[in-house]
Parts: C-alpha cells; structure tokens; sequence
C-alpha cells in the first residue's frame, strides 16, 4: 500500500514547484496585463536574474566578504544585484522586443521575445564565464574564485540552507513567495502606480483618457516585473542548486502555461495556474507508473482545457462590458 | 465671455486618409456646446484630437489661453480636459469607489479627494448605493452615471461628453439630459458630441455640425434647430 | 513604413547579436594559427565537424569542438600535410533538422573529403543518410545509439565510441555480478541517450533474470526530481541506474540525498562522468558509480598529455566525458589523410579511414566489418570525497567504504 507519507512528500514537492511556476507565472500576467502581449522570455530574465546572482556571489567570494558579513545582508545585497540586473534587462525587452512592434499585430513581440529568449540563454552561455572572472580578478586579485565555463551546468550558493537543512529552505522559499504575492497584491491596489497599471490592463484607451501616463506606467511595469522575475530566479536558484544557462525556457514555457489557466491577466489567477500546474506534473509522476514521461504533457494538456473550455482563465469574471 | 478652447485649423488623417479638414472651435467659458454629426463624420476623430490621442497634422489648440499642442494626453487631462461617453466606458473589474478615484488621478490629497466624493455621492445617488459593486457589474444606465461622474470628479475645465445617451432607454436618456442640465446650471463648459439633435440642441447655447470631417455650420443653437441640418435627414 | 523600418531593424538586429553571440551557422576554423600552408586555393583541404555548440548539450559539444580544432590546428602546424586543412563547424544544436541541413551543406562543399560529428544519436542517424548518399566518410565520435552503425551504412559511416551496450555490459558486469545488486530503480530521459540506456541496461537485467522494481523517464529539461525520488524511496530499490546525462543525473542525486534517501547504490552511465557532477557537494554526490568509454586519462602518459595540452590551450569548457573521442576522431581522420597523399578525395578517404589503424589515447582504434570501432575500453568511476577516482583505486573497491543498499 502507498503510505501516507508518501502523499504528504509528494504535496510538499507540489507546493515548493508551484512557488517557482507562480513567480514566473506572475510575470507573465502583469506584462500581457498592462501591454496584451505575451513576453515570452520571462523565464530567461529570471534564470539571467539567477546568474547574475551567482556571478555576484563569487565575486564577493573572492572579496571574502561571503564568510565575513552576516548572512542577511550578503543575501539581501545580492537579491539587489539580481533586482537591478533584472530591470534592467526588464527595460531591454520593452526597448528592443516590444516597443518596435507597438502598433503591429500581438504576434510580433511574442516572436521577438522568443529570439529574446535565445538571445538571453546563450549570452548567459557565453558572456557568465569571462565577465564573472573577468570582474572577480579585478576586484580580487589573487584570491579570486572562479567559475568554470558559462555552458556547464553551475551550483547556486545554498543561501538558504541553514545548517544544510533543506527543510527551512523550502520554508523559507514559501514564505518569500507569499510576501512577495501580498507586496505586489498591496502596491497593484494600494498604490497609484499600481491601480494605472490595474487601469491599463482593464482599459487602455480610458485610461489614457483618465490622464494616466500609459508609456511610463509601461516602463514601471517591466521594471516591477523585472524584479518579481529576479527574485523567482533566486528562489529557482536555490531550491534547485544547481542549473543551467538553459534553464529558462523550461520556465518560460511552464510560467506561460500557468498564466494561460490563471487567465493571462489576473494575479492570483497566477498564483492558482502554478499550483495546479505543479500538482498536476508532482501526481502524476508520484502515481503512475512511470508518470514522469507524461507529466509535463499532462499539464499541458490542462493548459489546453482551459484555453478551449475556459479561456478566461480558472477565476477570470466574465464581464458584461465590453470595449 | 472668454474662450475655454480654440480649435483652429485642425487636420488629421488615418494613414493616408484625411479625416479631419479644417475644424475650427470655439468652446465658451460655462457654456454648454454641442457638435453633431451622423456616424463617421469624425465626431470621435475630433475628440481624441481634442485629447490628442489622435495626432494632429496641422492646426493648433489653445485652452483658456494657453497653447496646448505640444501636451501628451495625460497633461491635457491633468490640466482640466476630462472625456466621458459610452463607448470609452469604465474600468470593468474596479469597485465603483476606485473608478471614481481613478477619475481623480492628479487629486493627491486624501482630504480633498474624499470632498469631491462626497459631492460626487450627491449629485449621482445611485452610484453611493453601489460602491463597493465591480463596475463591469452595473446596468447600463449605472454605467454612464458613472463614466460621467468619473469625468467630473476631475473638476475640468473642459468636459467633453461623447454620445453620453448611446444605446439607453428612454428613461435613462432624460436622466443624463437631467445631469447636463445641473451642471450646465453650475457653469460647466461642457462639449457635447451627439447624434440625438434634438435633445442636445435643447441644453446647449451653441452648435457645429460636422459632416465627413469638416464643420459645414457653425451658430447658435436655437438657429441650428430651424436650419436644414436638422430636418434633413441626412443628419 | 515606420512599423516596418522597425521591425526589420529589430530582427535584423536580434539575428545579428544571436548569431554574433551563439556562433549558430558554419564557422570556419582553419585550427592553424601559423597557417602557412601556401596560399593558392587549391592546396586546402575540408573537414566538416559538427557537434552541439547552443543549447542544453553545449557543455560538451563546445568541449569537443576544442579538442577536435586543437588536433586539426597541431596537424596545420606540424607541416607534415602539404595542404591545409580547414574545419566548417557546424552547430546541430542537438536537433535533427538543423543536423541535415548543416550536412547537405558540409556535403555541397567540393573541398571536403570527410566529416566527423555527433554527440545526439538522432541528429547523428539523419544526417548519416546525407553523407551516405554523397558518398563522403562520416566518423561519430560521440553519439552511442547501437544502430548508427551498421552493415547498410558500411563503409560510409564509421564510429569511433564504443555504442550504448558495450559501455552498459561492462557497467552492469561490475553492478550486476560482482557487487550483486537485484532490486533496481531505472531512471532515464526521454531523449535518444537515454532511451538507448535504458533499454540495453534492461537487456543485461533480463539477461541475468532480473526485472527493475519500478522505471521513470522524465523529460529532458526536467530540473525536478521529488516525486521521482518519492517513487524511488516508496519501491523499496536498493540500487538506482540512472542513464542520462549531467544535467539529469546530477539532480537527481542530490533531490535523492536531500530527501535522505542515502542507502542506495547511484550507478550511471559514461554522460555524468564529468566535474560537473561534483558540483552538488561532496556528500551529496558521494559513491555515485559510472562506467565511462576509453581508459582513466590521467593513468597513461598519453592521457595525461591530452589532458595538459587541452587545458594549456586556455579553452573555458572543461574536458567532458566524450572530450577524448572528438580528439581521437581528428587523429583517425588525420591518418586517413596522410594515407591519401598529396591530393586526398572523399572516394578515397572512404576506404583510408576503414582501413586506418590509429594510435590515440585510448590505444590503437580500428574498425570492425560495420564500422564500429574494436577498442572498447571502459572503466569505472566513484565519487570518493567529493573527486572522480577510478573505482579500482577507490576505498570502495577495497572494502573500506561501501555502496549503499548492501
């Protein structure tokens, strides 16, 4: 018989997998929300956001500030650095991928996001390696640490574990998702910023009417979305210690498809998407026999209920007004 | 009485098709305008030009004095041009309360935003009994109550209504006209885009008549109600 | 139009930066830094080499392409072939389609006279039916799908790795009969590589009467292994073969310790043997066993100068599983060329490279009646505090320490 633990292990896998769904997921609904389209590389900028991390890490290895400063600030100061990157490259996309495309059909910027995406994966190949030792023997000198070829799978600094627990790292994984879910719930609804992107993805054209400054709450929601993205990648990072500069479009595709049954546009649609997502996948593997070849299809194949059946997603409201 | 907007020589296009030809405006201070036109004679052109959501090729625009051609949209409506009408509508999965607070973007003070909405819950009764209701919830009557007191929280200078009566019933039509009316009582310039003549003529001192994008008659209002423009029924 | 302008801008842009930054397409790379190899055309000659350069599998293909250019480039400069020889590295990003079109271009090439390629059985298998048609040799140094090599493909398509069933045989030799574990857990992807593991490693299995207690293949970019794990831990398997690659294999091994499922044997397979392995830690990675093709490099003084010369070489990809084979590729088909004189042809590099004898790093290389190569040598490996050591010096072939699951 299947014993009891056995379900309990599975559920917590399930869970620890949907936090790294909803995050990415998260990303996926705010930029379709505010902008229609689909930015397809979200799951890239938040591995590059893992990366960047990672590079930062070794160069404050090599600095050997990592063993010398509290443990706190160490993170913090990274999960800044992985922010910042993050926006950044949240800006590039806007830029390069989508603002070219603003008045051509929904299809173009998902395609170029999709080169983004590759774009992304191998400058992470090819360019982690030499900037990160090129930078920690600038800084470091001597006693730099280096990382061996940007291609090779990398392990994430196991911040999060302490004392080599994995236990309070997965709390603490849950916890970070949570906060992060009811910071973002508070500045969407409680912030002006938050309620024009709110308004934008509800209503483009009155918003603009209602003097929302449409372009800028654009750039701020790629800057937000940048760093929700960031910090999805820190906690991929280290749920998962190790990963690969490819890791992202794994993500990508997986965030997607927990958008796509959330509703493309609703948050905690989002938050829903990824957890069935990841029940769905972490059950079954864990019950049929050989379930892990059908897992991820099986998911897909959810995916695609909802967008037959529901496409408004598993909360989405069918509104009467229709613009 | 002064000038709240000059329209003056204004073109625009849709591509390589003109849409607007040489409209001129003159919107007086507290007074009620109204501009008809059937549909595709580029009322709504005009209005997103006003609003400069349309680009204009040539022409200038002045509010009460001041050249406004270079503002984006947001410092036009910052800067007192508010837009309400059917078809612009509300936003759909905000409660009652956050569209009317959506109404008052640029309003940063609590205390003041919580005085025009109070004002707001007077003139416009019924939308206090439904608050806390999604707005993509409301009835259509409910609905145009409030996209018009969400143009009017922002205490414009300038309210344009775009075809504010489109697809209600008769009863609901006379309530708008009613709320025309009260603010026309307090001073509100208002520009009143519609295809109802008649009843648009009745509140408004001053009318334009536009056909395929050009303004074919300009005047007074009661003039405009015995010209040929509002028997023939082309209009 | 402005949309337009925009639009072609953009993606001529992003083609641009991916191409810059990937290397996607042909790259040529005479390998000859010295290259004064005369300077009329005539006196070149082509290689193709392919391998997967982007991607999931790059890690490796990169590090392939190093030792096979390293070799190329070291022949250029030694003077001793009167030409020079030019590599097109084509990148097949481990897909079929990209695969064949990279070799009808190798092939449409009147320069080239042979081709080396394949670290993926499937773009391996589909572009082995262009250069059969064109009748120009191709040698996998890489790919280890039993049926790539064959009568119908002979002498065309010759491969120098030893396939998926010797590398298992001698594996499960060890597993199987010497440390006599019964109560198996088969873990493998859904790709080529590991399709062709698990059922060769099945075949040695029922060979000895014995069925796994339970198989998963998971997906090839799969990251999360819990349930797998869950499975593992709740079929009461005393020993996990796990054939796949780094990527999979790796994970897998630390969701197995960090779910305290520590009592077990983790055997593998040639694709996890490399320092990557070693990146979950030492104890996470501890008494993971694999088998892997060709001899331990730093046991002979020919693997020790490979090793040496490579990193001396400054390449950022370090030396992978199959790393060796791509080297040995480039000495066979450099053999094959000094046997065809001054002005070799794809006709008769055919016959030379099937009739070569070559002496690389693993020992001397020739080719059976289907083309597949006589010198299988394989060895062991255990992780033994957090390093690669061969299993024959290990303190788990002595008896000091032990597998789990005994």
């Amino acid at each position: 018989m299947v014993p009891m633990g056995y379900l309990l292990d599975l559920i917590g896998s399930a869970v620890l997998l949907g936090c790294t769904y909803t995050l990415v997921a998260i990303g996926f609904s705010l930029f379709f929300g505010v902008m229609d389209v689909v930015v397809f590389c979200c799951g890239d900028i938040a591995i590059f956001g893992a990366f960047s991390i990672l590079a930062s890490y070794t160069i404050l290895n090599g600095l050997g500030v990592t063993g010398t400063w509290p443990l706190l600030l160490v993170i913090l100061l990274l999960l800044l650095i992985g922010i910042l990157f993050c926006a950044v490259l949240g800006l590039l996309t806007h830029r390069f991928s989508i603002k070219p495309f603003e008045k051509s059909s929904a299809l173009m910027p998902l395609l170029s996001t999709i080169a983004l995406g590759t774009v992304i994966r191998e400058v992470i190949g090819l360019m982690f390696m030499p900037v990160t030792n090129g930078v920690a023997d600038m800084v470091a000198g001597e006693n730099a640490v280096h990382v061996v070829s940007g291609r090779n799978p990398q392990s994430f600094p196991s911040l999060l574990s302490l004392g080599g627990s994995t236990a309070a790292r997965n709390i603490i994984i849950v916890l970070v998702t949570v906060v992060i879910l009811l910071l973002l719930f508070l500045f969407l609804n409680k912030t002006k910023t938050g309620l024009a992107m709110q308004a934008i993805s509800q209503n483009k054209e009155l918003s603009l009417m209602t003097g929302i400054n449409v372009s800028r709450s654009i750039v701020i929601t790629f800057v937000i979305g940048g760093v929700v993205l960031a910090i999805s990648g820190f906690l991929v990072g280290s749920y998962q210690t190790i990963m690969s500069f490819d890791n992202g479009s794994m993500f990508g595709i997986k965030g997607f498809s927990a958008a796509v049954v959330g509703g493309l546009r609703n948050t905690w649609g989002a938050v829903l998407g990824g957890m069935l997502l990841a029940f769905v996948e972490v059950m079954v593997s864990g019950y049929v026999p050989n379930g892990s070849a059908y897992a991820s299809i099986l998911a897909f194949v959810v995916v695609v209920i909802f967008i037959v059946f529901k496409p408004e997603g598993i909360i989405g409201e069918k509104t009467v007004e229709k613009v | 009485m002064s000038t709240m907007l000059e329209v003056r020589n204004l073109h625009t296009s849709y591509g390589r098709i003109p849409m607007l030809r040489d409209v001129n405006l003159d919107i007086a201070e507290g007074e009620v305008s109204c501009v008809l036109g059937a549909n595709g004679s580029g009322k709504t052109t005009l209005v997103k030009a006003i609003l400069n959501m349309v680009k204009a090729d040539q022409g200038t625009m002045k509010l009460g004095g001041v050249c406004i051609d270079s503002w984006p949209t947001h410092k036009r409506v910052a800067e007192g041009v508010s837009l309400s009408g059917a078809a612009v509508g509300t936003f759909p999965k905000m409660t009652v309360e956050t569209n009317l607070k959506m109404g008052a973007f640029y309003v940063n003070d609590a205390k003041i935003l919580q005085d025009r909405l109070e004002e707001i819950y007077t003139s416009f009764p019924v939308l206090k009994d439904r608050l806390q209701q999604k707005a993509g919830t409301l009835s259509g009557g409910e609905r145009t109550m409030l996209a018009i007191a969400r143009a009017v929280i922002n205490k414009p200078k300038l309210l344009i209504l775009d075809e504010p009566s489109l697809g209600l019933a008769p009863i609901m039509v006379e309530e708008v006209f009613d709320i025309i009316q009260r603010l026309k009582k307090d001073k509100m310039t208002i520009l009143l885009v519609e295809q109802n003549a008649a009843k648009a003529l009745a509140v408004s001192s001053r009318g334009y008549v536009i056909q395929k994008g050009a303004i074919v008659f300009s005047g007074a209002s009661d003039v405009l109600q015995k010209s040929e423009f509002v028997e023939n029924p082309v209009m | 139009m402005k949309n337009a302008k925009w639009f072609w801008a953009t993606l001529i842009v992003l083609l641009a930066v991916a191409l810059l930054f990937t290397g996607c397409g042909p790259q040529s790379g005479d390998g000859g830094e010295s290259g004064d190899g005369g300077g009329s055309t005539a006196s070149v000659v082509k290689l193709g080499f392919f391998a997967p350069i982007t991607g999931g599998d790059s890690a490796e293909g990169t590090a392939a392409r190093n030792a096979f250019l390293m070799a190329i480039a070291a022949a250029n400069a030694s003077g001793e072939y009167p030409y020079t020889i030019e590599t097109i590295v084509i990148d097949d990003q481990g897909t079929d389609s990209v695969a064949v079109a990279g070799a009808n271009q190798v092939v449409a090439d009147p320069a080239v006279v042979a081709a080396s390629g394949f670290w993926n059985s499937g773009p391996a298998a589909a572009a082995s039916a262009v250069f059969k048609e064109a009748e120009i040799p191709l040698l996998i140094w890489g790919a280890i799908r039993d049926d790539l090599t064959n009568a119908g493909n002979y002498p065309y398509i010759t491969r120098s790795a030893p396939t998926a069933s010797q590398e298992n045989s001698a594996s499960a030799a060890v597993v199987l009969d010497d440390l006599g574990y019964t109560d198996w857990f088969i873990v493998s992807d859904a790709g080529d590589y590991g399709q062709g593991n698990l059922e060769v490693f099945t075949q040695e299995l029922s060979k000895r009467g014995l069925t796994p207690l339970g198989s998963e293949v998971v997906q090839e970019d799969a990251t999360d292994f819990s349930a797998v794990v869950a499975k593992i831990k709740n079929s009461g398997a005393k020993a996990v073969y796990c054939g796949s690659t780094v990527e999979i294999a790796s994970l897998l091994k630390l969701q197995l310790y960090q779910a305290g499922v520590t009592d077990i044997l983790f055997a593998g397979i040639s694709g996890m043997k490399t320092p990557d392995f070693l990146k979950i830690g030492a104890e996470a990675a501890e008494g993971a066993l694999v088998v892997s093709p060709g001899v331990d490099l730093d046991s002979t003084d020919a693997g020790r100068a490979f090793t040496e010369a490579y990193n001396l070489a400054g390449y950022s990809e370090p030396i992978g599983a199959y790393t060796p084979y791509a080297y040995e590729a480039a000495l066979i088909l450099l053999n094959a060329l000094s046997a065809c004189g001054d002005a070799p042809t794809a006709e008769a590099m055919v016959d030379a490279i099937k009739d070569s004898e070559t002496t690389g790093i693993f020992g001397t290389t020739t080719f059976d009646e289907i083309g597949q190569t006589t010198n299988v040598a394989t060895y062991l490996n255990v992780v033994q505090d957090g390093k690669w050591i061969n299993y024959l010096n290990s303190e788990y072939a002595d008896g000091t320490r032990s597998f789990g699951g005994q």
